[in-house]
């Protein structure tokens, strides 16, 4: 059943529907790894009890006409630390399928991929509160392996919100800091806020050795104006308001939106951080898959260079 | 059309209220809330053509509820052919033109002569409005049956004849003959004494056939028939322009000799021994108008060579022959006395002035004074509907203000409903509160 994003925005249960995301990316052919170079392959050796089933090649098996299970250099597991972004404009389009919904869904995924793979994952965000300094407080779960350390993250997840302001720039460096280790760092935002300043985090993050990845999660409904006439905007995180006449502005406002996105793909690229457009109206299996191939691509070129 | 409450139509000054809320209110936009304004610009909303059209449309809508709510209270009506209950009854207005344009209708403050006032009178009952039709005749009584037929034709009416009450305008037999759905209404304007009796009608078409009598019986006869003409009837002889003044002088002289031989005539002498001599009234002007008597004194001091006096053996004039065209003869004494009406016969039997010739034919038929006088009366109408004042009050609304607040209910509620769907797909949906997100 192909699992259409509202079905899976619909899940209440976040771990459910991390589960069944990555079950549908692992029944396709091809294998999406978390790391960009996959576990290598080292040899075939004899199944011994206790080996995962999974690790069974059962082809070479069938022909060898005993269980053989592939035996992958041992990845160095890394740590993954995904940051969120909680901010008001996530909370696009207004129901129960907007941004941040998406963005969880796409988050607890990837949680799930890279915790099966026996890599450590941890959860870096903020939420507002009104007592601290600018209104927002961190939230920091610190990355550790192990599916009962997953179900916490994907339980921290599922408590988010969005709302408020997102200090952006500063939970990226904070974020950078905190893997200590080079480690993945994924950001899922829309990345309205403060974009320059992230974009250079992000770069900084890279450059300091982690392999850095921006989903940036885009709506249908933002890419283009709703029509109708004149439209008084509201901005949902300053609250600002803007008078305008979308049926002549819309081409204007498409075209501006497009540029945002390619600004961030052409810079990313430079910056060597791996980026991909989330579009809530994929599926979520294929968005994975499709981020994970474009983070594997980051990630191969990068392999090659210095280290 | 006229209304029953005129003073509802100031009402048309409210007009003035959604024309202004029209130009000065400016429809608000829906409220969209987005992630983000960085991309978008506070536009100049251009003159969006659409937006004006809609605004105009429910500007008209809004205009035309009150102007029509307006007029409903103003309770307007319309005057139908053939008997709408409250609305003005149809009319006939018969105007006679052969009234005097020259003499001056009698106690008009401005001076008007008869014919004005009679156009003056017709004009302003026209525009009482109703049904009215409007005939102007020098005979009146030649269209009476054409006029009652046409009331006839519209259930009934009013005929109304202007005139100046000569005799014979109005006949008594005309009047008996019109339909009892027909009422008859005469206004009698009559001329001033221009010349020196209260009371002189200057135009009278009148004959009294004068032939030669002598004798005194028929001559009493003819005087009685004289003598019912309305008091001091001016006979109305024209002196033909063509006529030389040398001639006239001739004429005149002629004319006075035999004028003065009246009074010594036998047959006046024989009815001044059976009756006497008629009063005549002292020049000093003893009756009504100040004027009346300042000119009769004018023409008792200026007897012109243009008139010629019956004198009574006292000197007293009891009558004269004027050769102008409006006073040709005035009757000073008591026109109703035989002996002026003998007077008036035999000078009407003298050649010279006989010779005058009349302006027009004179009607031989008479009319009585009782006549004239059920004339001057308000004809009491046998009417087939309740009078009833159209302008009062009625306890139900007569179907032309109904159908108008009918109509007013109408647009009322299109332009809720048209208001209401601007509000649906104008508008966004209400910002839902931020989705609580939970696992």
């Amino acid at each position: 059943m192909p699992l259409t994003v509202e079905v899976v925005t619909a899940i209440r249960d976040l771990e459910l529907a991390a589960r069944l995301i990555v079950e549908g990316l692992r029944t396709g052919s091809e294998r999406s790894p978390f790391l960009g170079v996959g576990a290598e392959f080292r040899q075939h050796r004899p199944y011994r009890p206790g080996d995962e089933l999974k690790h069974v090649d059962w082809k070479v098996s069938a022909r060898h006409d005993r269980l053989l299970t592939r035996e992958v250099r041992e990845t160095t597991n890394v740590s993954l630390l995904l940051v969120l972004d909680t901010s008001a404009s996530m909370a696009f389009p207004e129901g129960a399928h907007h941004k941040f919904r998406y963005a969880q869904v796409m988050a607890a995924a990837l949680a799930w991929v890279a915790s099966d793979e026996g890599h450590a994952v941890g959860l870096l965000t903020t939420t507002p509160d009104p007592a601290a300094a600018d209104g927002a407080r961190l939230v920091y779960v610190a990355p550790r392996a192990g599916p009962l350390h997953r179900r916490q993250v994907l339980a921290a997840i599922a408590r988010l919100t969005p709302g408020g302001a997102w200090p952006a720039a500063r939970t990226v460096q904070r974020a950078a800091a905190l893997l200590r280790r080079r480690g993945v760092l994924t950001v899922l935002s829309d990345f309205y806020d403060d974009d320059v300043a992230v974009r250079r985090a992000l770069r900084e993050a890279a450059r300091r050795g982690h392999d850095v990845r921006a989903w940036q999660v885009v709506a249908a409904e933002e890419r283009t104006l709703p029509s109708a006439e004149t439209l008084e905007f509201e901005d949902l995180e300053s609250g600002g308001r803007r008078l305008v006449h979308a049926a002549s502005f819309a081409p204007t406002y498409a075209a501006a939106h497009a540029a945002f996105l390619e600004r961030w793909r052409t810079e990313a690229r430079r910056d060597g951080v791996a980026y991909t457009v989330l579009d809530t109206r994929v599926p979520p299996e294929r968005a994975l898959r499709a981020a994970l191939r474009a983070s594997a691509t980051v990630s191969d070129t990068r392999v090659e260079g210095p280290a | 059309m006229t209304f029953g409450t005129p003073v509802a139509l100031w009402g048309l000054t409210l007009l003035l209220g959604p024309v202004l809320v029209h130009l000065l209110s400016r429809r608000r936009a829906a409220r969209r809330p987005f992630p983000s304004l960085r991309f978008l610009e506070a536009t100049r909303l251009p003159p969006v053509a659409r937006r004006r059209l809609e605004d105009r449309r429910l500007l008209l809508l809004r205009l035309s509820m009150l102007t029509l709510a307006v007029l409903a209270l103003a309770r307007p009506s319309w005057p139908t052919a053939g008997g709408s209950a409250t609305d003005g009854l149809a009319r006939v207005i018969v105007e006679d033109t052969s009234a005097s344009g020259e003499r001056v209708a009698i106690a008009d403050p401005s001076r008007r002569t008869v014919r004005a006032v009679l156009r003056a009178q017709a004009d302003s009952l026209a525009a009482d409005g109703g049904e009215t039709l409007r005939v102007r005749t020098h005979d009146p009584a030649s269209v009476l049956p054409a006029a009652a037929a046409w009331l006839v034709a519209r259930g009934g009416g009013d005929l109304v004849v202007l005139t100046d009450g000569q005799p014979g305008v109005l006949r008594a037999d005309d009047l008996a003959a019109l339909p009892v759905e027909v009422g008859v209404r005469t206004l009698v304007v009559e001329p001033e004494a221009g010349g020196v009796f209260p009371g002189v009608v200057d135009t009278a078409p009148h004959l009294v056939p004068v032939a030669g009598v002598k004798d005194s019986r028929a001559f009493e006869a003819l005087a009685a028939r004289v003598s019912a003409l309305r008091p001091a009837t001016v006979l109305q002889l024209a002196v033909p322009p063509s006529t030389p003044t040398a001639a006239r002088g001739a004429d005149v002289v002629a004319l006075a000799a035999q004028l003065a031989d009246l009074p010594v005539d036998p047959l006046v002498r024989e009815l001044v021994q059976r009756h006497g001599w008629p009063r005549v009234p002292p020049p000093a002007g003893d009756t009504a108008s100040s004027a009346t008597s300042s000119s009769s004194a004018a023409s008792v001091n200026a007897t012109s060579s243009d008139a010629w006096p019956v004198r009574d053996p006292e000197g007293r004039v009891l009558l004269e022959v004027h050769s102008q065209e409006t006073v040709p003869l005035a009757v000073r004494a008591d026109a109703t006395h035989p002996v002026t009406a003998a007077l008036v016969a035999l000078t009407l039997e003298r050649r010279d002035v006989r010779r005058l010739p009349a302006r027009r034919e004179f009607d031989a038929r008479v009319v009585d004074d009782a006549t004239h006088a059920s004339w001057q009366r308000p004809a009491t109408r046998a009417s087939r509907r309740s009078d009833r004042d159209p302008t009062s009050d009625d306890a139900a609304a007569p179907p032309l203000v109904r159908g108008l607040w009918a109509l007013v209910l109408l647009l009322l509620l299109a332009e809720g409903m048209w208001r209401g769907r601007l509000a649906r797909t104008g508008r966004a949906d209400v910002a839902s509160p931020r989705a609580a997100e939970g696992a």
